[in-house]
């Protein structure tokens, strides 16, 4: 403790606190500029400076910790007279261009030069000024406003890594800008606009269209991913009165209607709430376009004459519901299946399955994707939900697979920075895209495409032979330690080389690093457990995480998967084997829910081919575009009776449907989703509809009332009502771990749902036969799928802002392969496969392997799929020009 | 006459080489050296009373002895040898004539410290100083005073050389350290202080050419031979650089505290041309200039600070009757406008705005209340500044117009120089 004196008055205070935070906690204003709390210290602007007695100068009190007997004067005239000063030194250059500045509101330099700045100026020379320069498509630097207070790089050096934004030049020359002026490539640009305490970094999505006191905020949770950042979305009404009175002044018209509409303008980090901190990713900052979008669905539609027309609600839902019930009539529950989104609410979910299962009589529901996971694997997955908090501050981080540098961000981001700022070891093991800098891990591991789990076989073999696991496996649970070594007879760790393409020794390390890591980590996503193995793999991940002990104390495992509701619909019981809190189909606790496991996406279609499956409900999911087997599921959904969608736009799926009924988008409906830690957030509504649309969970009970079936509550149809407080109510009654979730419970900074009560199975023999690298000197190239960091699915597809964004379908090739190809930049190249060939546009890139070339597999118009025969396996293939 | 501690062999037109240092006794004090302790070496240096000659001074002994004796980081000694302030060229006679003499003082330096390693920080444009260092590291390697287990004594060490790119503010000790790693150079907040976390976070030492080779001498005779030379406060001998309007421009080693008055009537053979002294700037470019009636003080550390200027480098700028003190007060607020790193706003916007405030009143184009102006900027810079750049060219600005108003002034109402008319 210390006891100082601040402008007379004593505090007893913790010693090695800085001045700053004593003397503000005290009530007493301390202005500044660089001091930022989540970035180091800088101490450059000067503004903060105190008077200490005893000392010389003036101090910084953003930089000075207080000691005992100090005694500091926040307000004595020295301290004015500098913070004057400062002011003065800062606005000389500066343009003063604030009535067009979109800083102006929320400006540190207006505001404390309104403060603190002498009225005059002395300053009759030329001001600086620097070049115009292109940034890049979202951001505009107007940079004869900036500062210098150097937050922008700082961030850029130490959160990001990616070092988009420096100083060059010095002195009074200092610009900040990027490496030779060159456009910015980073998906964490946005941030820098964010951070800049002035206008010198502005949005180009936001510039001039609005004044920020004009806007309405709302915090709720990005929808991009399942991390699940908070931030404030703010929204505008833009009001068209004002033209159409000039209208009438100037053309003697009357307007015929006035017309308001909300417009969601720009999202922001909400600093310090839930998982987040300073930083979003650029797809959840600007991924709002789609909202606003004038190509969403505007009201039902019905197919008539083979075209889908404009309907009504009620013609529409009755429609659905008619069919719906004669088919079940004719052909049984059973010919119905539902898919729907990692997308939805939670309550929108719950709803959806209790159609299924109480109104319908099946259980067949199921969530497209890459890999579908059985009930025993989906439970493992409940023992992978580590948290964000873990990876700040772990000393060891493995990350497997790419996806979670371009599907979560935010998680990979915070890999880097326990690497760069804490000297974490940080080891990536990827087959394609590395988003991390090379710079920043200590061991990057290149595999072989298709052999994921011959990785995870050849670790658990290193943490085996090396006795690596923890001690209880040497004692008395020496048994499951032989139940997991049973599977593995098919690895050898001197094969790896021709295995999964892995040296021994990196393998050995590896293993040797997470064992003696005191806080490990181990990070991965869709793409590693994608494929035909998923099973298995999960299941020798559950493994391998045992013997380390990373289930917990020591270390934990991340499934972080892309779809923003993943984890909480798979809570909820969207799935053909088990009922909301996991609770298995047939099972006692089943109660009176359909006995027979229903059909998951993968045996749906078939079934549909061959007219087992005679209708398809569709919640917000788009199968015919995101299949990595087009033709085959378009062909099987052809020949369905009947499809309804609900969507927000006209998807390849819709165009196919029977009905198309219009969903709301999150913005635009409250409702909790879950995040990847199992941390429930609560989404907020940041606008009124911009559509006729209903939020997914309505329309579903309105099919159900349609079909005179009540799914919970009898309110009235049209009004646009809260009525998620009572679907979540019924969930936390429903779903164990959720039994303590309320809106007020959650709040901003979400709650954890608890699922340490939910039992695992002993560990299980997983056979692990090597996967044998293949060779062929025509094919030289590991193809191998890629995903745009800004497109991940069907909303970022219609969204103006994220295609802005994205550097488009490229085609990314190493650097030295790049020169062996003699290609640059921009050129356009045919890569062919034994399965196929595509054509597309180079970008070179030391993101990657050499030998590896990555195709993007979430731009639909550039057809991927044909390359990797609609499989998730090693691919080879070669280029041409 | 009192022996010279660093400047004795530099007439000596072998002494460059190993052959022509040995003859001279280079490296006896390094076989001394190491067969004391450590802590022995460092009471010498105590003893000896030096104060670092980069300007600061900073007594040495007691900065060595700050470098924590455990450490988990590599421990580091660099030298500072970037030479940067106007008017000063003391480094270069040493590292140009005896470049042993330095690295035996570095390699002293590291041995006292524990380091592993010396790095010589060096002023990119010192072309053949740099030619004649590298040549000079060979042959210590070549001869075993550098390298593994140093004159069989278990001691390893190595020296590296590392030019700058041209920036005064790299001769900041931080500032240095941060260029050293590859990064922009711009001075380090402090604490942690080098000795604590310096370069690449390691205990380290900041040193200045001339008081690195100062070491050999105090090793060899004792703390208290070089403690005995010149006043108390401030011993020892100290190389004077005397440029300007003098006779006999030039390097000149001399004990401390002789009276600068006999620095530049003596030894630099009085003023050229046998014209009227004007001004002279004592310690380098950031020293408040001093009028002929103050050119009795002594030049130490604190007999040069109670006239309210600095001994700093020991830069002895003289100017004569025929300089106007407004274009060369020009010249180095350019100077500092120009070298300002542009981290601290004071300084960044400051230096350049003097500039531009004094180029206004040089060129005949000041207004009324320009002086005062220009005053009340450097008032702002000053002590509000990061690192102590911003300070020296505040106090610069200052002194000029506090001893030479009337110049100024002239300028702006005459809208000519004083001198011309
Ligand atoms: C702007 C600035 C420039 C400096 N330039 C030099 C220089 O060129 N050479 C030098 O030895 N010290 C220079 N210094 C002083 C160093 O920071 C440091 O005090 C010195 O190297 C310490 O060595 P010493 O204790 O041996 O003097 C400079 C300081 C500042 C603030
Ligand atoms: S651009 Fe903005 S954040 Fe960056 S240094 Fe300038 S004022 Fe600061
Ligand atoms: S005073 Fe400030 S701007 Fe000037 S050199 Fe020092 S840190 Fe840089
Ligand atoms: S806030 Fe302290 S110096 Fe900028």
């Amino acid at each position: 403790m210390a006891l100082v004196t601040l402008n007379g008055k004593e505090i007893q205070v913790d010693g090695g606190r800085l001045i700053l935070d004593v003397a503000r906690e005290a009530g007493f204003e301390i202005p500044t500029f660089c001091y930022h709390a989540k970035l180091s210290t800088l101490a450059s602007c000067r503004m903060c400076l105190v008077e200490i007695e005893g000392m010389r100068k003036l101090q910084a009190s953003c930089a000075t910790p207080v000691m005992d007997g100090m005694k500091i004067e926040t307000e004595s005239p020295d301290v004015v007279s500098a913070r004057a000063s400062q002011l003065e030194f800062l606005l000389i250059n500066h343009p003063l261009d604030c009535p067009v500045c979109d800083q102006a509101g929320e400006c540190d330099l207006q505001d404390l030069t309104f403060k603190y700045a002498k009225p005059g100026g002395r300053y009759r020379w030329k001001k600086r000024t620097f070049d115009k320069r292109d940034m890049g498509s979202t951001m505009t630097k107007e940079i004869n406003r900036c500062i210098a207070c150097r937050r922008c790089s700082r961030y850029c050096e130490e959160v990001s890594g990616d070092f988009a934004i420096t100083e060059l030049n010095r002195g009074n020359a200092l610009e900040m800008g990027s490496f030779y002026h060159s456009p910015i490539e980073s998906e964490f640009i946005g941030n820098t606009v964010q951070l800049c305490p002035v206008g010198a970094l502005t949005s180009s999505l936001f510039r001039f269209k609005s004044r920020v006191w004009d806007l309405i905020s709302t915090e709720t949770i990005c929808p991009h991913c399942s991390v699940g950042c908070s931030i404030t979305s703010e929204s505008k009404y833009v009001s068209q009165k004002a033209t159409h009175m000039l209208q009438t002044q100037h053309l003697g018209k009357t307007p015929a209607l006035e017309k308001t509409e909300v417009k969601i303008l720009r999202n922001i980090a909400s600093d310090g709430k839930g998982v987040t901190e300073i930083s979003l990713c650029d797809r959840g900052r600007y991924g709002y376009h789609y909202i606003n979008s004038d190509i969403r669905l505007k009201a039902p539609m019905v197919k008539e004459n083979g075209r889908l027309v404009e309907s009504t609600w009620e013609k529409a839902l009755s429609l659905v519901a008619s069919k719906l019930a004669s088919i079940k009539a004719e052909k049984g529950a059973e010919s119905i299946g539902g898919i729907t989104s990692g997308i939805c609410s939670n309550e929108d979910n719950f709803i959806f399955q209790k159609f299924f299962r109480n109104v319908i009589g099946t259980n067949n529901i199921a969530i497209p994707g890459d890999y579908s996971l059985s009930r025993s694997s989906v439970l493992r997955l409940l023992a992978m939900r580590g948290q964000v908090q873990w990876v700040k501050t772990a000393d060891c981080i493995l990350i497997l697979g790419s996806s979670v540098g371009t599907d979560t961000p935010i998680v990979s981001m915070h890999a880097g920075m326990a690497s760069r700022l804490r000297g974490a070891n940080l080891i990536t093991a990827m087959a394609g895209e590395n988003r991390l800098l090379d710079t920043t891990a200590q061991k990057r591991l290149n595999y072989v495409k298709g052999s994921e789990l011959t990785v995870i076989g050849a670790l658990t073999r290193a943490v085996i032979d090396g006795k690596l696991y923890c001690e209880s496996f040497g004692g008395k649970r020496k048994k499951e330690l032989d139940v997991v070594e049973a599977g593995l007879k098919g690895i050898n760790l001197k094969d790896l080389e021709v295995l999964a393409g892995l040296a021994v020794d990196d393998i050995e390390s590896t293993a040797r690093s997470l064992s003696e890591a005191s806080k490990g980590v181990v990070l991965f996503g869709d793409d590693f457990i994608a494929g035909e193995k998923s099973e298995e793999i999960v299941e020798a991940l559950y493994n391998l995480f045992s013997l380390l002990g990373y289930r917990g104390e020591k270390g934990q495992a991340i499934f972080s998967p892309a779809s923003g509701n993943l984890i909480g619909s798979m809570d909820m019981g969207i799935a053909p084997d088990y009922l909301p809190g996991y609770v298995a189909v047939g099972s006692k606790e089943a109660g009176k829910a359909p006995q027979e496991k229903g059909l998951d996406w993968n045996a749906m279609v078939p079934a549909a081919s061959d007219g087992k499956l005679q209708a398809l409900y569709v919640m917000g999911d788009d199968p015919v575009e995101t299949a990595s087997d087009k033709d085959k599921v378009k062909n099987a959904l052809n020949k369905l009776d009947f499809i309804v969608v609900q969507d927000l736009f006209m998807t390849k799926t819709a165009e196919l449907a029977d009905v198309v009924l219009p969903a709301l988008t999150y913005a635009e409906k409250s409702g909790t989703v879950t995040n990847l830690e199992g941390r429930v957030q609560l989404l907020d509504v940041s606008m009124k509809p911009r559509v006729d649309g209903r939020k997914d969970w309505q329309i579903i009970r309105d099919v159900a009332q349609s079909m005179g079936a009540a799914l919970c509550f009898n309110d009235d149809l049209r009004i646009v009502d809260d009525g998620e407080v009572e679907v979540l109510e019924e969930i936390s009654k429903t779903v164990p771990h959720y039994a303590a979730v309320t809106q007020e419970a959650i709040g901003r900074d979400g709650l954890m749902s608890d699922v340490s009560g939910i039992k695992q199975a002993a560990l299980k023999t997983v056979e692990i036969v090597g996967h044998k690298k293949t060779a062929d000197k025509d094919y030289p190239l590991q193809v191998v799928p890629g995903r745009d960091v800004f497109l991940n699915g069907s909303m970022t597809w219609r969204d103006e802002g994220l295609l802005e964004l994205s550097p488009g379908p490229r085609i990314l090739v190493e650097s030295s392969d790049g020169a062996a190809h003699g290609l640059s930049d921009g050129d356009v190249i045919t890569v062919e496969t034994k399965e196929g060939t595509l054509k597309g546009t180079v970008s070179l890139t030391d993101r990657i392997f050499p030998g590896v070339v990555v195709v993007p597999v979430n731009h639909p118009e550039l057809e991927s799929w044909k390359l990797f025969g609609g499989k998730n396996q090693e691919t080879l293939g070669r280029l041409a020009k | 006459m009192q022996e010279k501690v660093t400047c004795k062999n530099v007439e000596d037109p072998r002494q460059y080489t190993i052959e022509g240092s040995l003859k001279n006794g280079g490296y006896e004090s390094l076989k001394k050296a190491l067969s004391m302790t450590p802590d022995e070496v460092i009471d010498e240096m105590k003893a000896s009373g030096i104060r670092g000659r980069g300007g600061a001074g900073f007594p040495t002994g007691l900065k060595w002895s700050f470098i924590p004796k455990i450490s988990d980081k590599p421990k580091y000694v660099c030298c500072n040898a970037d030479e940067g302030e106007p008017g000063t060229f003391k480094d270069r006679v040493i590292i140009e004539k005896d470049p042993h003499l330095l690295l035996e003082g570095i390699i002293i330096a590291g041995f006292a410290i524990g380091a592993t390693a010396g790095y010589i920080y060096i002023r990119g444009e010192f072309f053949f100083g740099v030619k004649r260092l590298e040549k000079a590291i060979e042959e210590a390697y070549e001869k075993g005073f550098l390298g593994k287990n140093i004159l069989g004594k278990g001691f390893d060490y190595d020296i590296y050389v590392h030019r700058g790119a041209g920036a005064y503010i790299c001769g900041e000790e931080t500032a240095l350290i941060d260029s050293i790693e590859g990064k922009r150079g711009m001075p380090r907040i402090k604490p942690p202080f080098p000795a604590i976390a310096g370069l690449y976070n390691g205990p380290t030492i900041v040193n200045n050419v001339e008081t690195l080779a100062s070491v050999p001498f105090i090793v060899r005779n004792g703390g208290a031979a070089f403690g005995k030379i010149g006043p108390e406060k401030s011993p020892g001998m100290k190389i004077f650089n005397v440029s300007g309007h003098v006779e006999k421009p030039g390097s000149y080693e001399l004990p401390m505290g002789t009276p600068l008055r006999e620095i530049i009537y003596e030894h630099a053979g009085g003023i050229k041309g046998g014209k009227k002294l004007k001004a002279v700037i004592p310690g380098g470019a950031s020293t408040p200039v001093l009028k002929p009636d103050e050119i009795d003080v002594k030049m130490d550390y604190d007999s040069v600070a109670a006239i309210g200027s600095m001994m700093g480098s020991g830069a002895i700028i003289v100017m004569d009757e025929t300089s106007c003190i407004v274009k060369s007060i020009l010249i180095l607020a350019r100077f500092f406008a120009h070298e300002s790193c542009g981290k601290c706003t004071p300084c960044r916007e400051g230096c350049t705005w003097m500039a531009k405030i004094i180029d206004d009143i040089e060129a005949g184009k000041g207004q009324d209340g320009d002086i005062d102006l220009v005053y009340d900027v450097a008032l702002n810079i000053f002590g509000k500044t990061f690192c102590p750049l911003g300070d020296g060219a505040s106090m610069m600005v200052r002194g000029a117009i506090d001893k030479f108003r009337d110049e100024f002034e002239h300028h702006i109402k005459n809208k000519t120089c004083l001198v011309a008319s």
